[in-house]
C-alpha cells in the first residue's frame, strides 16, 4: 500500500473542492492504480490531502505522482531530492504543524533590531521635545 | 474523558490520546466516521528542518540544500508531554547539523520547521524513550547528486 500526500496551498467553495478531488481520483485510476481511501484535512491556507492507494509504488514514481496530483510545486522540488537521495519515505513529510520557536528566544539579528528601535525612539521623543 | 488529537501524517487519519482509569492509551482513529482502528503502543515524533541557500545569496559562492530530520518513538506516557520531547529532539537535531555544516546554517534552519506525527514506526524500530534518529540529506549545487547520512543514537 502506498500513500500520496498532497499539500493543497488555497482554499476553494466546498463544491469546487469536491470537484478538485474528483478529478485526482481519474488521474489515479487513469494511471491504473487503485484508491482505496481518501483523507482530507482542512489547514489555516489549504488542504491537506492523503490518498491511500492499493498497490506499493517505488519512491521516484510516488513523488511524481504527487506532483500529477497538484502537489505544492516547492514540496514537490524537495520531494524529486529526496527520491534521488533514496531518503524519500523519511521526508515525505506533510506537517501537523510550522515548528515555533520558544517564545523567549532572543536571537542576535532581534535584539539589535530592538535596540535600534529604542534607539530611534528615544532621538524622536527628544527631537519633538526640542 | 478529555482527548487530545493529532492528525497521523502517514495516513491522514487521527491520533487521539486520552486516560481511562489511570491508563493513558493511544489510538488511531478513522478521520470520517471517528471509528478506532487501531491501539497505539507508539507513534514517532519527527522534526523536518530545512535549508535553502541559493547561490544568489549564498556567501563566498557556497550554497547549500539541506534537509534535515529527527525521529523519536512517544509511548502513551509520554505522548502528553510532547512538547518538552520536541524541544530536546530541536536542540539534539541542531547539535547534530552544526556538527557536520557549522553554526552559520544552524542559524537559518528554524526558518523552514514542521512537526509531524506519524503511526507507523518507520525510522524507530523499538520505543525507548533515550533514542532518537536522525537523517541529513544535502547537496551543494543542482549538478551534484544529493548526499546522505543517517543514524541512531542514544540521547
Amino acid at each position: 500500500m502506498s500513500v500520496a500526500k498532497v499539500d493543497v496551498d488555497i482554499k476553494l467553495k466546498p463544491e469546487a473542492f469536491k470537484l478538485w478531488v474528483e478529478s485526482r481520483k481519474w488521474i489515479i485510476q487513469g494511471l491504473g492504480y487503485r484508491l482505496e481511501k481518501v483523507n482530507v484535512k482542512e489547514t489555516e491556507h489549504g488542504y491537506h490531502v492523503w490518498f491511500k492507494i492499493y498497490e506499493t509504488i517505488p519512491d521516484d514514481a510516488l513523488a511524481v505522482l504527487q506532483f500529477l496530483l497538484g502537489d505544492d510545486q516547492k514540496r514537490c522540488q524537495y520531494n524529486f531530492l529526496r527520491a534521488e537521495a533514496n531518503v524519500f519515505k523519511q521526508f515525505n513529510a506533510l506537517f501537523n504543524n510550522k515548528y515555533k520557536k520558544p517564545g523567549n528566544a532572543i536571537t542576535l539579528k532581534k535584539l539589535i533590531i530592538d535596540t535600534l528601535d529604542h534607539v530611534i525612539d528615544y532621538v524622536r521623543s527628544h527631537i519633538k521635545g526640542g | 474523558m478529555s482527548l487530545e488529537v493529532e492528525t497521523d501524517a502517514d495516513t491522514g487519519d487521527e491520533i487521539v490520546y486520552f486516560v481511562r482509569r489511570g491508563i493513558p492509551y493511544l489510538m488511531l482513529r478513522d478521520a470520517t466516521t471517528k471509528r478506532f482502528i487501531k491501539r497505539l503502543f507508539g507513534v514517532e515524533q519527527r522534526l523536518f528542518m530545512v535549508v535553502d541557500y541559493a547561490r544568489e545569496v549564498a556567501r563566498r559562492g557556497n550554497p547549500l540544500y539541506l534537509d534535515a530530520v529527527g525521529v523519536q518513538a512517544l509511548t502513551p506516557e509520554m505522548f502528553v508531554e510532547r512538547d518538552r520531547y520536541l524541544e530536546t529532539l530541536r536542540y539534539l537535531l541542531t547539535r547534530k547539523v552544526a556538527e557536520h555544516f557549522g553554526g552559520f546554517v544552524v542559524d537559518v534552519l528554524l526558518d523552514e520547521a514542521g512537526v509531524e506525527y506519524g503511526s507507523e514506526l518507520r525510522s524507530v524500530k523499538a520505543v525507548f524513550e533515550s533514542l532518537w534518529c536522525w537523517s541529513l540529506v544535502w547537496k551543494h549545487s543542482k549538478e551534484e547528486e544529493a548526499r546522505s547520512m543517517e543514524g541512531c543514537e542514544l540521547k
